[in-house]
């Protein structure tokens, strides 16, 4: 237990600001928090030293940010679903609660779009900006955590780019 | 928003950078200790739950054979073997 207590306080900031950045909601970031570490504790005596514990708790956290965004996403669909039932008509499709706490006030605007452009992206396009740009991790530490090559990485970057810039301008479009 | 020529989608992700970490609330520990408790216990249900079973299981059969002894017993103390020894 003092063992798992060690990891905690050593990865846990780490886990929740990765949370963060795939939720964008602090209430969110602490349940997937959770979640993580409630995984690391059941599977600690299974991981083997191959990779390093940052990187593996790196997968986990992404592997938990990405199926709590896939269920609470088809949460809503069912419940727009049944919505259109009774209804008859189309809902509008309603953005999660922005409630980032490591954005400033001067830069929510700007962020929460390009938030919302990101949120947008395929599952590993998005990964791949948040670890690069957000996390500042280097092409060959994203290679490791995603255990795909840097060629990949490089790749995945540049068609994440491709379609952030498809979404920020239809954005754009939009606001006019 | 600024305008999205070729080379501004970097200078939109460079405002990523900006982004401060947060801190966690010190209550979320607490959360964990107790989810890793539950489970622990969720461990050790099925195992509990066959200890129980087995142990109805035997306080049923002790019943079930006190009752035929009685029964037994009593057979015996209204048969006509019984009164013709005390006889």
């Amino acid at each position: 237990m003092e063992h798992f207590h060690q990891i905690y306080q050593k990865h846990s900031q780490l886990v929740y600001n990765l949370a963060l950045q795939y939720t964008q909601n602090q209430q969110d970031a602490e349940e997937i928090t959770q979640d993580v570490f409630v995984s690391v504790h059941q599977n600690i005596d299974d991981f083997r030293a191959e990779s390093q514990l940052e990187t593996w708790i790196y997968r986990i956290g992404i592997n938990k940010s990405l199926d709590f965004l896939k269920a609470k996403r088809s949460k809503k669909r069912r419940f727009f679903f049944n919505k259109i039932q009774l209804d008859d008509e189309e809902q509008p499709l309603q953005l999660p609660n922005f409630d980032h706490p490591g954005v400033l006030l001067e830069q929510k605007e700007d962020l929460t779009a390009l938030f919302r452009a990101i949120n947008q992206l395929k599952d590993q396009q998005k990964t791949i900006i948040i670890l690069l740009k957000i996390e500042g991790k280097s092409q060959k530490e994203v290679a490791a955590i995603l255990d795909i090559t840097t060629k990949a990485v490089e790749s995945l970057f540049q068609r994440a780019k491709k379609n952030l810039r498809i979404f920020l301008n239809k954005q754009k479009e939009n606001e006019i | 928003m600024k305008s999205n020529s070729s080379n501004d989608i970097e200078q939109e992700l460079a405002l990523l950078q900006q982004i401060q970490p947060a801190k966690l609330r010190p209550e979320v520990y607490q959360k964990i200790l107790q989810k890793t408790t539950a489970t622990i216990s969720k461990k050790w249900l099925p195992l509990i739950a066959a200890a129980m079973l087995t142990g109805i299981c035997f306080n049923i059969y002790t019943i079930v054979e006190y009752q035929k002894d009685s029964l037994a017993q009593n057979n015996y103390s209204n048969s006509i073997e019984y009164t013709l020894s005390y006889e």
